[in-house]
């Protein structure tokens, strides 16, 4: 089945004119073409399948809002194709708007100074959406996003988690088949954090509406994400789920045991023995160079096992070992083209 | 079609916001007719005084008056969003208009009215009917010219609109088109007010060709009250509206090919 | 007292910075001010009345228009209602020094920086173009930068006034288009005050608008004498007053209500 979205290639080089000072250098600078190129997007590749939820990661500046950009149609790429619902954004931009909902964390899409009942209204006309449709999308709304009790509310009087939603229900109004978020949950509470969370898995299961979302928040990631992409220096660093995420950032996995007794010294084994607390033994290993069972099995050695307590990586430290490229050799796995991870 | 449901959706929404706020509604409104009342007082002070300008009497430039505060009170109502593009690519609003399934200039169009400055268009409409109810008594026009020019000014609104759309357009280059709308809008309007024959020959040109405002009323009116020009001149405004509006898009269409590109 | 030759020199040299983009507003208040005196020129062609010939009357836009940088051209309320929107206002009340005077000294600095920077270019530009008036009493050298700065002083007082009601108004906007309409309207900007219709001449003649522009320019081209000094001092002591007793009351609802 063709790839929902796809990109090849995609590059995007911005040229930078020189900073003016003064009235006199601002009028010489309409006419000069000096500057220098900015590569914000250095041969990015992909394909993702409908019906997944992919995460796209990055450092600030590394090419994540201009790679999305291109997607939407808002940029056109400087080389590279990129296909959405099998049209080009930059070819087709409004065929393509019609398929795509956007929603960016930190600006609303909505009428500012309009209820937000009427914001859906106008965008009903903007997309050929008929009044039953409307209607029913708005009760759906209501059901799976609470909207129902603000619709008559202005959105410039809403909180961050109500615009949130809206802007949620505002971007899914016309059923679109794929769903782009930059940001989403950026300044929510926790709670209303896990509410847009279980919506979106919602959507995506029932209805297999397939989300590309751009987060800072690892748990997003963690929560939502079956793919993660990662992008840096404007070149995608990894590509693949979240397992392999976590081994290939070379983060070790760490194994805490509690023996009946003290264990016999020393625990020498494939591991670094963290700390040792009378028959608590805590060891990091790394999941690339032996599996857990191997490491359970050489502690077993060492005395009788009560209880065993493993656990993942942080996210967190795991992505910004990724970032810093503290991976451990040959990190990059999944890729079509091998990228430095500088 | 379509365009029309978005947009009687639009006024009603909009209608229904600003009644929310009444009192600064009728405020605003009042505060706004007042300032455009004082405007034409002040002319029928001094022409109190000095009969004539130019040879053009009082109820002849009133028609000037009212036809140009008609134009612009009708861009000013439709289009506010277009007289303060800047501020959405300072913003960096302008992706929220990539993402629709419209052209931009549609989706930039409706995304507000400015319903109160209907107010002024109201009061061109008074001003230019005082005049020109006073010029069929005196025999200096006919009704079916004063029909023509009554057609003249709403077509006439596409000219300040073209002009602010040329403007904006700019803000993909300059970022700052706001501060050029003093001298492609608010300075030839005014301008646009009184007989073109007052100013220097050089700016008489410039308010004939790049910037066309005198098409909005002086070319017809200057015909109909026999003062000069040619049976062009009651073809020449709309014509000229076209053209205006077709340059005026072009443009905003390369600065749209150059957003694509550049971002910013 | 070295505090409020601090704050003006501070607005001035703010304004320093930004003088390019004002050479932009600058050009275009030039523009408007030939688009007014084309008019009036046209107006008064052969038909001048005693005062107000066609050479005289576009010397009267001219100056008008030179003018208008110091008296009505001031940022909104004179920065008060942003202020007392944010809530930075109670923090300004606070301080040591004197509220109002703290405020009329600072726009004191953009008024300097607006009278040498718009104000005199402009002038020179319009001279060029319609002819400057030399005065040739020696006595309107002596009054006219009196008057000027009377007009300057009362424009302060009235932008005050309208920044302070929103202290009390929910929409300052209202108090500062209505400022600009009575402006506009009453300040023989447009219409030297003497040449309004009927009853409205002599009303307007009374007001403090007409201190704004028509008083100094009367003085300015010869027209009035000392007497067109009368009414700007009688409102400047006028307006002060009322600015201290507003202050006051703002003052005692910022303690009462807190903000």
């Amino acid at each position: 089945m063709q790839p929902i979205i796809e990109a090849h290639e995609l590059r995007k080089r911005f040229r930078v004119a020189r900073a003016r000072r003064g009235l006199l250098d601002t009028v010489r600078g309409l006419f000069s073409n000096e500057g220098r190129d900015v590569i914000a997007v250095d041969g990015v590749s992909f394909a993702i399948d409908e019906g997944s939820i992919v995460g796209y990661l990055g450092p600030n500046g590394a090419g994540k809002s201009t790679t999305i950009k291109m997607l939407t149609g808002i940029l056109h790429p400087t080389s590279g194709e990129v296909r959405v619902a099998g049209l080009s954004p930059q070819r087709r931009r409004k065929d393509v708007a019609r398929k795509i909902g956007v929603v960016f964390g930190q600006r609303t899409q909505l009428w500012w100074d309009l209820p937000v009942r009427d914001s859906l209204e106008l965008l009903a006309a903007m997309y050929h959406v008929s009044r039953t449709e409307l209607q029913s999308a708005i009760r759906a709304f209501d059901e799976t996003l609470e909207i129902g009790a603000f619709l008559d509310v202005p959105v410039r009087k809403l909180s961050l988690g109500q615009r949130m939603r809206a802007d949620l229900a505002a971007a899914l109004l016309h059923r679109p088949p794929v769903v782009f978020l930059d940001e989403p949950t950026i300044g929510l509470d926790v709670v209303a954090k896990a509410n847009i969370r279980r919506f979106l898995r919602e959507i995506n299961r029932t209805r297999g509406v397939t989300i590309l979302l751009t987060t800072h928040d690892m748990d997003d990631i963690q929560h939502l994400c079956s793919r993660v992409l990662v992008i840096n220096h404007g070149r995608l660093v990894f590509d693949g789920d979240l397992d392999r995420l976590r081994a290939s950032a070379g983060a070790p996995t760490v194994i805490t045991v509690e023996y009946a007794a003290p264990p016999v010294q020393p625990l020498t084994g494939p591991w670094t023995l963290v700390k040792l607390d009378g028959p608590t033994a805590t060891v990091a290993f790394d999941r690339t160079a032996c599996t857990a069972g191997d490491v359970i099995n050489r502690l077993g050695q060492f005395g009788e096992l009560r209880d065993i307590h493993m656990s993942e990586p942080e996210i967190e430290s795991v992505i910004e070992r990724i970032y810093t490229g503290a991976g451990a050799p040959g990190a990059t796995t999944g890729l079509p083209v091998p990228g430095p991870t500088d | 079609m379509a365009a029309l449901r978005l947009y009687a959706q639009l006024v009603s929404a909009s209608l229904r916001a600003q009644m929310q706020y009444k009192i600064d509604f009728i405020v605003s409104t009042f505060l706004d007719a007042i300032f455009q009342a004082v405007d034409f007082v002040l002319l029928a002070a001094i022409m109190l005084r000095f009969p004539e300008i130019a040879g053009w009497t009082l109820y002849e430039i009133g028609l000037l008056y009212g036809m140009s505060w008609i134009a612009m009170s009708l861009y000013r109502t439709f289009a506010p969003e277009l007289h303060n593009f800047d501020r959405y690519i300072v913003q960096g609003n302008f992706d929220s208009l990539l993402i629709r399934p419209w052209p931009t200039l549609m989706v930039l169009l409706s995304r507000n009215l400015e319903l109160r400055k209907i107010g002024g268009a109201l009061q061109g409409a008074l001003v230019f009917w005082f005049s020109a109810s006073h010029l069929l008594r005196s025999g200096r026009l006919e009704w079916g010219e004063v029909a023509i020019l009554i057609g003249l000014s709403v077509t006439g609104t596409l000219i300040p609109f073209a002009l602010s759309l040329a403007t904006a357009a700019c803000s993909f280059w300059i970022v700052r088109s706001g501060d050029l709308q003093t001298f492609t809008m608010y300075a030839p309007i005014t301008a646009s007010q009184y007989p073109l024959s007052v100013f220097p020959g050089w700016l008489r040109a410039l308010l004939s060709s790049v910037l066309p405002v005198a098409f909005i009323n002086y070319v017809p009116v200057q015909y109909l009250l026999e003062k000069g020009g040619s049976a062009w001149s009651l073809v020449s405004p709309p014509v000229v509206s076209a053209l205006c509006l077709i340059a005026a898009y072009s443009l905003w269409r390369l600065g749209e090919r150059r957003y694509h590109s550049t971002g910013t | 007292m070295r505090v409020f030759f601090l704050l003006a020199q501070k607005a001035f040299r703010r304004n320093l910075q930004y003088r390019a983009s004002h050479v932009v507003t600058n050009i275009a208040s030039a523009i408007f001010g030939f688009i007014y005196i084309a008019i009036w020129q046209a107006a008064a062609a052969g038909t001048g009345t005693a005062d107000y010939s066609a050479t005289v009357l576009p010397r009267y836009i001219a100056f008008n228009q030179a003018m208008l940088w110091i008296t009505i051209f001031r940022q909104h309320g004179l920065g008060i209602p942003e202020a007392v929107a944010t809530g930075a206002v109670s923090l300004e009340m606070m301080r040591p020094v004197d509220y109002h005077a703290m405020v009329v000294v600072r726009e004191l600095g953009n008024v300097w920086y607006s009278f040498w920077f718009r104000t005199v270019p402009l002038a020179a530009v319009f001279a060029l173009a319609v002819g400057m008036h030399v005065p040739q009493r020696p006595s309107t050298y002596a009054l006219l930068p009196v008057a000027v700065g009377l007009a300057a002083y009362v424009g302060l007082c009235l932008h005050y006034v309208a920044g302070l009601s929103a202290f009390w108004t929910i929409q300052s906007r209202w108090s500062n288009q209505l400022l600009q309409a009575a402006h506009f309207g009453l300040s023989g900007f447009m219409v030297p005050v003497d040449l309004l219709p009927g009853a409205l001449a002599p009303l307007a003649a009374a007001l403090p608008f007409a201190a704004l522009q028509y008083y100094p320019t009367r003085i300015y081209l010869e027209l009035s004498g000392a007497e067109a000094l009368v009414w700007p001092f009688v409102w400047s002591i006028l307006l002060t007053l009322l600015c201290r007793a507003m202050t006051y009351a703002a003052r005692r609802k910022l303690e009462v209500q807190g903000g």
